[in-house]
């Protein structure tokens, strides 16, 4: 049985270069952390794909859908979204495949398809899938431009335990 | 070794020649402070003390040089008479004093001299120096002088300790062989894996492992220092603390006050660990991110339900078309009259074969002749149901409307997840819960915090109420939380780092294990054998050498304990302790504490009962070396027992009697001044048991600004 | 002294843990220890003899004795 799900979960999302400094390495552990950053745990990501299902989300509420511009240097993680969360090897952290379905049936939502052109077979799987994974970068993108706004407004805020948190909670 | 005799000529406030003549046991000299008895202790380490070179002219009764007329010369002399090995030994040190026409003052500069008398009289010059230092060795030397109390705790620094075991324990003796078979095994060592380098087409794996194992032991070593460094500065803290508390009046309460404030401190702790504030990880973990979904399932499960209707419309009046085609075929067979045919199938297969092979129908009772319309008709009918058992074959291949299936497997998952919108909605409310029970973990610790500094005041105050001087004592108050805190956090410190230790410590002896294999598969048998056998011995000359040592260390522990259960004034009913520190450098600390009888650290002992410890273990010591067959030293004390007060001194005095060594003791108790404000002794004094005692006072009158007329008299008492 | 310092040597658990001598059979002199077939008891034998005739004696010459000490009888 053909299942978009699947393919969406092989696939490696984009993300805009800019941000790995901007906002990935002053939120997450991404891109090698120092003792300081590991020391806030909890109040900060381990991983940049964690950072990224956030600011995804936060985009998502916010509505702030922002295209990468074309020009703009792009960069992932190499692993493919059915990994992310998965091999973290840490006992404590939980499984993020649910997770995962989460943000599909997301994109599935806001992403325009016309199911019965996939189901007659007149579009390509193919399509469908880049279109949902634009819009998950697109989204993603929105929120990172968010938080890094946010960042430089304020860098302080974050050292806050639940400043995260209330960024999800006020973004309705 | 007995001293028979100390004679003092000239030397500071004893003018001409004063006699001390010892016995064997117990040796006291009283005399109130400032009437010679420190210049008496002052005189023996002047000349022991032969290294030190002193500046004679300060050392010159002033008396005497006053009293000294013209151009007259006289000699300052210190003089030890000792019983050695059934011979008497005199060992003096002196100089001579001149005055010049001027009134200016030359000395010679001090000599020692030795003279040795044998049993039958004959008398010799000897070497003063050797003769000292064989009569009374340099290193007992050390364990025998103690002036003050604080001078007591001799274990207190830990070259001490090593000292001691070199003069008294076995240990000594097995030193040398660890560091020579240390010396030998890592040759041995050297020769396996040369060997290997040779031979091996591991080379490289072997090499790597022999850079690895190097960084290792610098790591491990670099642990070790940071350790040491811990356990060094930890006990600086606790010995800062131990001082201030001895200018603690009250003692117990402030025991019981940092008990109270330790149990506070647990508790804040874990209060504090309940608070849970990885909120972050909660958004993923927990999907508290999710909060705000339910509106996104929503337009999801919408979207997918209206396409998978959209879908089914299609498929049906797909269906419905492809149905009317079908029906059309079916009109064209249809039967005259427009008379609905009989089910396909009936009658049966076996009943038409058999009525066209009778050429009858038998269905309606007639005739139905090969060849005939209604043979045929029978035929056809057989014929058309036969058909009807085949599969039905596609009518045509491309009139499926839908190739895909994609929509299924979203239809399952909008379900799924429609029993998941309980949990979207619980997300809000689980969040308040955390916080509020954070909220009230935070409250709880600000209440703990407070009860503590309420506890941390109230023993501020304690401290208040001490012995100890306006300017020591705010530095003590002011410093003494701080220390107390960096003791905990120099303990949960030294927990990681001990930890690193054995981390490093592993993986140094694995790397090793690993790297030997390797030298194993290669390398020359014999050398083989030989490190492994050598590393054996290597083991057991270590451990043996350990062994002695803890050997040693219970050996003075029980002598320390028999004796202080004697001499103890205070009849304190706990024991003394030796808590070998941590051995990872060469030299090994160790602690000597009191415990209680429930084996409980005793915190602050007084002073007196401190002493009454060190006591014990000198007498400890000093009975080893006779234990060792060793001569025995005698030991001399100024003011030993300033802490204990004139009952508590006589008490002591009489268990010391009770031991035979010979014992000189100096004392400011026992002297008082009478009606007449002359100096006396008190009658309490004849109640002290004793072999020898004097009394060293001034010759009144003086005048305390005139170093002239200083006169120390010596009487027996 | 030597003797004292072989026996509180071959005391050790480890003759008896791993090369399997027998506390009765353990010598208690140092003749008899360096007469003794097991390597680790003329080893340790030889070595407590040589320290304790020469106290001064090099690490390098100890060497160059124990080695020709074991190619010898030991191993």
């Amino acid at each position: 049985m053909e299942n978009l799900f699947e393919s969406f979960r092989s696939k490696i999302p984009n993300f805009n270069a800019d941000y790995k400094v901007d906002v990935f390495e002053k939120l997450s552990l991404y891109g090698g952390g120092t003792d300081e950053r590991r020391d806030s745990r909890g109040k900060y990501f381990e991983t940049g794909y964690e950072l990224y299902i956030y600011a995804f989300f936060l985009g998502l509420y916010r509505n702030e859908f922002v295209t990468i511009p074309e020009k703009a240097k792009k960069e992932n993680f190499r692993v493919p979204i059915k990994d992310w969360g998965n091999k973290s090897g840490k006992i404590l952290r939980k499984d993020f495949s649910q997770m995962q379905e989460y943000i599909f049936s997301a994109l599935i939502a806001k992403t325009e398809i016309d199911f019965i052109a996939l189901e007659k077979g007149e579009i390509e799987e193919d399509v469908v899938i880049k279109n949902i994974i634009h819009q998950f970068e697109c989204f993603t993108n929105g929120g990172l431009i968010y938080l890094k706004n946010k960042y430089e407004e304020h860098p302080a805020y974050f050292m806050r335990a639940s400043y995260l948190l209330d960024l999800i909670k006020e973004s309705i | 070794m007995i001293i028979k005799k100390v004679t003092i000529e000239n030397f500071l406030c004893y003018y001409g020649i004063k006699e001390f003549e010892f016995s064997k046991g117990l040796n006291i000299i009283l005399g109130e402070n400032g009437e010679g008895k420190t210049k008496f202790f002052d005189a023996i380490e002047w000349l022991l003390n032969t290294s030190y070179s002193s500046n004679e002219i300060t050392l010159i009764s002033q008396k005497a040089l006053t009293e000294v007329t013209g151009r007259e010369s006289f000699q300052v002399s210190v003089k030890l008479t000792c019983e050695h090995d059934d011979e008497i030994v005199y060992i003096t040190r002196q100089f001579r004093v001149s005055k010049l026409k001027d009134e200016s003052v030359e000395t010679t500069k001090s000599i020692l001299e030795g003279v040795k008398e044998s049993r039958t009289g004959e008398r010799d010059i000897v070497d003063g120096k050797q003769w000292l230092d064989i009569v009374f060795p340099p290193e007992i030397r050390r364990y025998s002088m103690f002036k003050g109390e604080s001078s007591l705790n001799i274990l207190k620094e830990d070259a001490s300790l090593s000292n001691l075991i070199n003069l008294f324990s076995d240990a000594k003796n097995y030193d040398k062989y660890a560091s020579k078979i240390e010396f030998l095994r890592v040759e041995a060592e050297r020769e396996v894996s040369e060997n290997t380098r040779i031979n091996t087409k591991k080379k490289a794996e072997f090499e790597s492992l022999e850079k690895q194992i190097i960084l290792a032991q610098q790591k491990k070593s670099q642990i070790e220092e940071q350790l040491d460094r811990l356990e060094q500065n930890t006990n600086t803290t606790i010995e800062l603390v131990k001082e201030a508390e001895k200018f603690v009046v009250n003692a117990t309460a402030l025991e019981n006050i940092n008990k109270r404030i330790d149990i506070l401190n647990e508790r804040k702790q874990k209060n504090d660990a309940k608070i849970e504030e990885n909120y972050t990880t909660s958004l993923l973990d927990d999907f508290w991110i999710l909060m705000h979904f339910e509106p996104i399932h929503n337009e999801f499960s919408r979207k997918i339900q209206e396409s998978e209707i959209a879908k089914r419309q299609l498929q049906q009046e797909f269906d419905i078309s492809k149905g009317e085609t079908k029906g059309r075929r079916i009109l064209q067979a249809k039967l005259m009259n427009n008379s609905s045919p009989l089910p396909i199938g009936v009658p049966n297969k076996a009943v038409m074969v058999e009525m066209l092979k009778d050429e009858i129908c038998k269905v309606c009772n007639r005739e139905a002749k090969e060849g005939t319309e209604a043979y045929q008709y029978m035929e056809n009918n057989l014929k058309q149901f036969l058909t009807s058992l085949e599969p039905e074959k596609n009518i045509e291949e491309d009139e499926v409307i839908f190739k895909n299936n994609y929509l299924k497997s979203l239809v399952n998952m909008s379900t799924n997840h429609d029993t998941s919108i309980l949990k979207f909605r619980s997300v809000i409310p689980e969040i308040q819960d955390k916080f509020d029970f954070n909220k009230s973990r935070e409250e709880d610790s600000v209440r703990f915090q407070e009860q503590i500094d309420k506890e941390k005041l109230e023993r501020t105050k304690i401290l208040g109420d001490s012995s100890l001087g306006e300017d020591r004592l705010l530095d003590v108050i002011k410093n003494y939380n701080q220390w107390q805190t960096d003791i905990i956090n120099a303990n949960r410190s030294k927990v990681t780092v001990e930890y690193q230790y054995k981390e490093a410590s592993e993986s140094l002896s694995s790397k090793i294990e690993l790297r030997d294999k390797i030298g194993e598969q290669s390398a020359n048998n014999y050398l083989i054998k030989k490190r492994d056998l050598l590393k054996d011995i290597e083991k057991i000359f270590k451990e043996t050498k350990e062994r002695k040592f803890d050997e040693f260390l219970k050996k003075l522990e029980d002598k320390s304990n028999e004796i202080l259960a004697k001499i103890n004034v205070d009849a304190f009913l706990g024991k003394i302790i030796f808590i070998k520190k941590r051995s990872t450098t060469n030299h090994t600390g160790i602690n000597v504490e009191l415990v209680q009888s429930d084996g409980t650290p005793f915190i602050s002992p007084n002073q007196s009962l401190e002493t009454s410890m060190h006591i014990a273990v000198l007498f400890a010591i000093s009975n080893l070396a006779a234990g060792k067959k060793l001569e025995e030293y005698p030991l001399i004390f100024d003011a030993p027992t300033s802490s204990f007060g004139e009952s508590k001194t006589s008490t002591f005095l009489n268990l010391l009697h009770n031991n035979t060594n010979q014992k000189i003791l100096l004392l400011k108790d026992f002297v008082a001044k009478n009606d007449d404000n002359k100096l006396t002794i008190k009658k309490e004094f004849d109640l002290v048991k004793r072999n020898k005692a004097f009394w060293v006072r001034l010759d009144r009158p003086f005048d305390n600004g005139k170093l002239s007329t200083i006169n120390t008299l010596v009487s027996e008492i | 002294m030597s003797n004292e310092l072989l026996n509180s040597f071959l005391d050790h658990e480890l003759l008896q843990d791993k090369y399997r001598v027998q506390k009765k059979d353990l010598p208690n002199n140092l003749k008899d220890a360096l007469k003794s077939e097991n390597s680790v008891v003329n080893s340790i034998a030889m070595i407590v003899q040589t320290i304790q005739s020469d106290s001064n004696i090099t690490d390098k010459a100890l060497k160059t004795k124990v080695s020709q000490h074991l190619n010898e009888y030991s191993l």
